[in-house]
C-alpha cells in the first residue's frame, strides 16, 4: 500500500533526519515507527503526504508515486493526526470533523451522518458533543476526536503522530484498547508514530524501530524482543525487553517450546483461554473468572490446559532472566 | 456657559459638524482597511523575510510624524503636485495614513501569532493555501485584526479634528473657533461631540469584536466544563462567516447613508437643470453653486461672518467651510472655493487675480492699524511713544499689500523685509548696525499672520535701533483675543492692533463707519477700562472683505456683497 524506498531527507541545515530508509507497508496493515527523540519518525511520516519533500529516493502509495500527484488531493485522501491533536479551537467538534468531507465535496447530509458515525466510532455521544468547541473537552475526549477527524472522509491511510501522548496512563491505554476494537472493524493501512515501545507492542502489527534516521529493525513486536537485530535495539528495549515478553510471548509460544504440554481434547463449557493471548492477559483471565485452571482453545478444541500457579512460575522465570542478566 | 444654551445656539452647527466628522473618520477608516488588511496578510505569508520590517517601518515613521506635521506635509506635497491643498481629500489622505499602521501591524500578528500546529494540521487535510487564509488564519486573526480597527478608529476621530485647519471641516472647526475666539463654549461644542464620537465607537467596534469573534476562542465561554452527562443547549448560532458578511453590510449601509449626502447631485444634474439667474445689471447667468472658505476667526467674530450674515441676509447653500488663513487665497484662486474672506492689505488679492466685493452697505467697520501700549510701559520709558510714533500714517494700503506679498508669496523673510521698507522710507540709516540693547526688555506681540508680523519687526528693528530697548518678539500667537490678554495681563508690552477689531471684538460694541469716530472710542475706552493707549495709526485700513475670483465674479455679475447675497437667494 505504501511503498518507501531508498529515502532520506536532508533538511536545508544540513541535519539528516532521514537516511536511505526503505519500509513496505501492506495494506490494513499498522505499522509502528518507534525511536527516541530526533531519530526522524515525524519526518518519515510527513513524506508520505508531502508535509515534507524527500531530499532523494521514492515513495508511493496504492502504486502511485506522491511526487506526481497534486499534494492537496493526496492529503485528502490520507487521513492526519498529529502530536499535539491541532484541533481547530474556533469550529466545533462537528466542524472540525467536516473538515475533509467538505474539501472532497460531500453534500452536507452525508457529512453530517458521517460526523455522528465517527463520534460513536470514538465514544463520543453527537447529541452532546457535535456543537462543543474543543476547549470545552478534557484532553483525553480531545485526542479521541484528533483520531475521529483523521478517519474523516474513509481514507484507506492514515498517519497518526502520536494520536495518544500527553494523557495518563490508563486514559492512554483505554484509548489504545478502543483504536485496536476500531481498527479490527475498519481496517486502515495505519502509520503510527510513538516513542513509546510499549505502546508500540501493542498497537503494531510490525514496528520499525528508527535510530538517527536509520532503519534498525523492522519486525513484528515479538521478534523485536525476542531476537533484538542488532547492540542498539538491546540497548534501546533495555531492561523493558521482559515486561515486554510478557505482552509479546503468548500461550502459543508455550506450547511451541513445550513449556506447557499440547494436548487435543473436545473444549469444556466455561471461560476458557486463547492461544494467541499473551502471558500478562492470561493472567488476565485467571484474576476476572477467579479460576485456578483453564483450558488453552485453538481451533475450537482444547489444545493444553495451564494452572494460575504454572503461570506465575512461568512469569517469574521471564522477569527472572532480568534479575539473572543485571547481575 | 450652560449646556441646554451651547446647545439652542449652536446645535444645528454641532450636528452638521458631527456628521462631517463621522464622515472623514468612515472614509478614513474603509480606505484604511481596503489597504491594511490585505498588505497585513500578504506580509504575515510572504517568504520574502526583509519585507515585513520595511513596510511596518514605514508605517511606522509615518506614526511618528506628529499629526499636525503630517498634515502641512500632505498640504506642501499636494501643493507641489498641484493637488488640491484643501479639503476633504488631503485631509483624508493624512487620515489614512495615520490609520494604517494599527491596523497593518495587528492584521500582521494577528496571522502571524496563529499556532503553527493548526496551520500545518490544515495543510495535512489537504486544504489549499486560499482555504487556510479563509478558514483558520483570518478566523484565529479576526479578534487582534478588529482591536487593531478600533485603537485606529479612535485615534481617526482625534487627528481628523485637526483636518479642520485645511478646510475638511469637522468638529475641529468648533474648537479651532472657540480657540481663536476664546470661547468655551464653542469649544465645548467640538470637544464634547468628539468625545461622545469617541468612545461610542469604541464601545460599538469592541461589540462588533466580541460578536465575530468565533465562539470557541472567546475568553468568557473558553473554560465551560467538560461533564459529559450535561448537553450544550442548541442555539441557534450564526457561522462567523454570515456575522461578517452581516456586519460589512450593516457598515456598508451606514457609509451609504454617510456619503450620500456628500454626492453633488445638483452638479451632476446640471446638464438638465438650467437654473439661471438675472444679475444685478440684468444679464441671465447660469446659477451656479458658491463655496464660501474663511478662517476661524472671521467664522468666530461678531464683526466677522456671523454679523455679515444677518447684515446682508447672505446665506450659503452649505455652511462656510473653514481654511487656514494661509491656504485661503490659493484655494480661492484655485477653485476649490469662490468666496473668502479676505483682508483688504493682503498682498495676494491682486496677484492671485482676485476681486474684493464691494461692502456697499458699510457693514465693516474701518479696521485702522496703530499700535496698542500698556500705560505702565510708555511712562516707564521716555521717548518710546515719539518712537512707535515714527511710523505715524507711514504705510499705505498698496505698500502693505506689496510687503505682505512679499513674504507670502516671495518667502522672504518678514524681518527683512520690515528692515527694507524702514530703511527705504528713511527710518532707519543704511547700513546702520542696531545698538546692543541694554535697557529694560519690551515684549511686541502679533497675531498669526503674516502683515501682524511684518508689523511686528517694524515696530522692534524701530526700538532697536533709536533706544537701548531690548524688544522680544512674540509674534505668531493665537489670534485677537490671545494677544489681547496677553496685553492686559501684562505679558506683552505691545501690539498691532486695528480699531475696528477694538470696537467691535474687544469692546463688544456695535460697528460704526466714521473712521476717526472708531479711533476715538477705542482710545477712551481703552484708556479707562484697561490703561492701554493706542498710539496714531499707521496708515493702513486692514478691513476684512469678502473676495472672489475676478473672472466668476465678472462671469456673474457680482460686484458687490448686497449682489453676492442677492444671487445666492435666486
Ligand atoms: N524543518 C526542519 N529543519 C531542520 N531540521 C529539522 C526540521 N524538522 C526536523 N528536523 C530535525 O530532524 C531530526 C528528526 O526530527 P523528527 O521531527 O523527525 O524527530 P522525531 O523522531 O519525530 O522526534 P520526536 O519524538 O521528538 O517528535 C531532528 O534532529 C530534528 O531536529
Ligand atoms: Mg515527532
Amino acid at each position: 500500500m505504501i511503498t518507501i524506498e531508498e529515502v532520506s531527507k536532508t533538511f536545508p541545515d544540513g541535519t539528516e533526519a532521514v537516511k536511505d530508509l526503505s519500509l513496505e507497508i501492506e495494506e490494513g496493515e499498522t505499522v509502528v515507527l518507534l525511536g527516541t527523540s530526533g531519530s526522524g519518525k515525524t519526518t518519515t511520516m510527513k513524506m508520505v503526504n508531502r508535509l515534507i519533500e524527500p531530499t532523494s529516493g521514492r515513495i508511493s502509495v496504492d502504486g502511485q508515486d506522491i511526487m506526481d500527484q497534486d499534494p492537496v488531493q493526496l492529503r485528502r485522501h490520507i487521513g492526519y493526526a498529529i502530536q499535539s491533536i491541532g484541533l481547530f479551537p474556533h469550529m466545533t467538534l462537528g466542524e472540525n470533523i467536516s473538515v475533509v468531507p467538505q474539501l472532497l465535496g460531500w453534500d452536507q447530509p452525508r457529512t453530517d451522518d458521517h460526523v455522528d458515525q465517527l463520534l460513536n466510532m470514538v465514544q463520543l455521544e453527537p447529541e452532546v458533543y457535535r456543537d462543543r468547541f474543543p476547549s470545552q473537552l478534557s484532553g483525553g475526549q480531545r485526542q479521541r476526536v484528533g483520531v475521529a477527524r483523521s478517519l474523516a472522509g474513509d481514507p484507506p491511510v492514515v498517519l497518526m503522530d502520536e494520536p495518544f501522548g500527553a494523557l495518563d496512563p490508563i486514559t492512554r491505554e483505554q484509548l489504545q484498547n478502543e483504536f485496536l476494537e476500531l481498527e479490527d472493524e475498519i481496517k486502515k493501512t495505519v502509520v503510527f508514530v510513538t516513542h513509546d515501545v510499549f505502546e508500540a507492542v501493542k498497537m503494531g502489527d510490525r514496528i520499525a524501530l528508527l535510530d538517527a534516521g536509520e532503519l534498525q529493525q523492522l519486525s513484528s513486536p515479538a521478534e523485536l524482543v525476542d531476537n533484538p537485530a542488532n547492540e542498539f535495539v538491546s540497548q534501546f528495549l533495555g531492561q523493558q525487553r521482559f515486561q515486554l515478553a510478557l505482552v509479546t510471548r503468548t500461550l502459543e509460544f508455550l506450547l511451541d517450546k513445550g513449556i506447557v504440554e499440547r494436548t487435543d481434547e473436545e473444549l469444556p463449557d466455561g471461560p476458557s483461554l486463547s492461544r494467541h493471548d499473551s502471558l500478562i492477559q492470561a493472567l488476565d483471565r485467571f484474576k476476572t473468572t477467579g479460576e485456578t485452571v483453564l483450558p488453552i482453545r485453538g481451533g475450537g478444541r482444547a489444545i493444553g490446559e495451564l494452572s494460575k500457579k504454572k503461570l506465575l512460575s512461568i512469569i517469574a522465570e521471564v522477569l527472572g532472566e532480568s534479575g539473572e542478566e543485571s547481575q | 456657559m450652560n449646556l441646554s444654551k451651547i446647545i439652542s445656539d449652536l446645535g444645528g452647527e454641532i450636528a452638521f459638524r458631527t456628521y462631517e466628522h463621522l464622515f472623514l473618520t468612515f472614509a478614513a477608516m474603509l480606505i484604511a482597511i481596503a489597504i491594511a488588511v490585505p498588505l497585513g496578510i500578504v506580509l504575515a505569508r510572504t517568504r520574502l523575510k526583509a519585507m515585513p520590517p520595511l513596510v511596518m517601518g514605514a508605517a511606522g515613521v509615518v506614526q511618528t510624524v506628529p499629526s499636525l506635521a503630517l498634515i502641512a506635509f500632505i498640504v506642501v506635497i499636494f501643493a507641489l503636485v498641484t493637488l488640491p491643498t484643501i479639503g476633504v481629500v488631503p485631509g483624508l489622505v493624512a487620515l489614512v495614513l495615520y490609520a494604517l499602521l494599527p491596523i497593518l501591524r495587528n492584521t500582521f500578528t494577528g496571522i502571524r501569532q496563529v499556532d503553527p500546529n493548526m496551520i500545518e494540521v490544515a495543510q495535512g487535510m489537504g486544504m489549499t493555501s486560499r482555504q487556510i487564509l479563509t478558514s483558520v488564519e483570518l478566523p484565529l486573526a479576526l479578534p487582534v485584526i478588529m482591536a487593531g480597527i478600533r485603537i485606529s478608529t479612535v485615534w481617526t476621530i482625534g487627528v481628523a479634528t485637526l483636518c479642520a485647519l485645511i478646510g475638511a471641516g469637522g468638529l475641529g472647526d468648533l474648537i479651532l473657533q472657540g480657540l481663536q475666539s476664546i470661547q468655551m463654549d464653542k469649544l465645548l461644542a467640538g470637544t464634547i461631540p468628539a468625545a461622545a464620537l469617541a468612545l461610542v465607537l469604541d464601545g460599538m467596534l469592541s461589540g462588533l469584536e466580541k460578536w465575530l469573534t468565533p465562539a470557541g476562542i472567546r475568553e468568557d465561554e473558553g473554560e465551560a466544563p467538560a461533564g459529559d452527562e450535561e448537553p450544550v443547549k442548541k442555539k441557534a448560532k450564526m457561522p462567523v462567516k454570515t456575522r461578517l458578511i452581516l456586519a460589512s453590510a450593516i457598515v456598508g449601509i451606514i457609509s451609504l447613508a454617510l456619503f450620500l449626502p456628500r454626492i453633488d447631485w445638483k452638479g451632476m444634474m446640471a446638464g438638465e437643470d438650467q437654473r439661471t439667474v438675472t444679475t444685478a445689471s440684468g444679464q441671465t447667468v447660469p446659477r451656479e453653486t458658491l463655496a464660501a472658505g474663511f478662517d476661524a476667526e472671521f467664522l468666530s467674530r461678531p464683526d466677522g461672518y456671523p454679523g455679515l450674515k444677518d447684515h446682508y441676509n447672505l446665506e450659503f447653500e452649505e455652511p462656510p467651510r473653514q481654511l487656514d488663513p494661509g491656504l485661503m487665497y490659493k484655494a480661492a484662486a484655485e477653485g476649490q472655493v469662490d468666496v473668502i474672506c479676505a483682508f483688504a492689505t493682503d498682498g495676494r488679492i491682486a496677484a492671485f487675480d482676485l476681486t474684493v466685493l464691494e461692502d456697499d452697505q458699510s457693514y465693516f467697520p474701518p479696521y485702522y492699524a496703530a499700535p496698542v501700549v500698556r500705560a505702565d510701559t510708555l511712562n516707564a520709558h521716555q521717548g518710546l511713544r515719539d518712537v512707535l510714533n515714527m511710523l505715524a500714517d507711514g504705510i499705505a494700503d498698496e505698500e502693505m499689500q506689496e510687503l505682505n506679498y512679499r513674504v507670502d508669496e516671495e518667502g522672504e523673510q518678514a524681518r527683512a523685509v520690515a528692515l527694507d521698507f524702514l530703511t527705504q522710507k528713511g527710518l532707519i540709516d543704511p547700513g546702520a548696525q542696531a545698538p546692543e540693547g541694554t535697557g529694560a526688555r519690551i515684549h511686541v506681540g502679533g497675531k498669526n499672520f503674516t502683515e501682524q508680523i511684518i508689523l511686528g519687526q517694524m515696530m522692534c528693528l524701530l526700538l532697536e535701533h533709536h533706544t537701548n530697548l531690548r524688544p522680544v518678539r512674540k509674534l505668531n500667537l493665537g489670534g485677537t483675543m490671545v494677544c489681547f490678554g496677553a496685553l492686559k495681563a501684562g505679558d506683552l508690552d505691545l501690539y498691532v492692533e486695528y480699531t475696528g477689531t477694538g470696537l467691535v471684538n474687544i469692546l463688544d460694541q456695535e460697528p460704526i463707519s466714521d473712521p476717526q469716530q472708531v479711533y476715538d472710542i477705542v482710545d477712551r475706552e481703552f484708556r479707562q477700562e484697561f490703561d492701554l493707549v493706542w498710539l496714531d495709526p499707521i496708515g493702513i485700513n486692514n478691513t476684512y472683505t469678502l473676495a472672489m475670483r475676478t473672472e466668476q465674479a465678472e462671469r456673474l455679475g457680482i460686484e458687490t456683497i448686497s449682489d453676492l447675497a442677492e444671487y445666492l437667494r435666486e
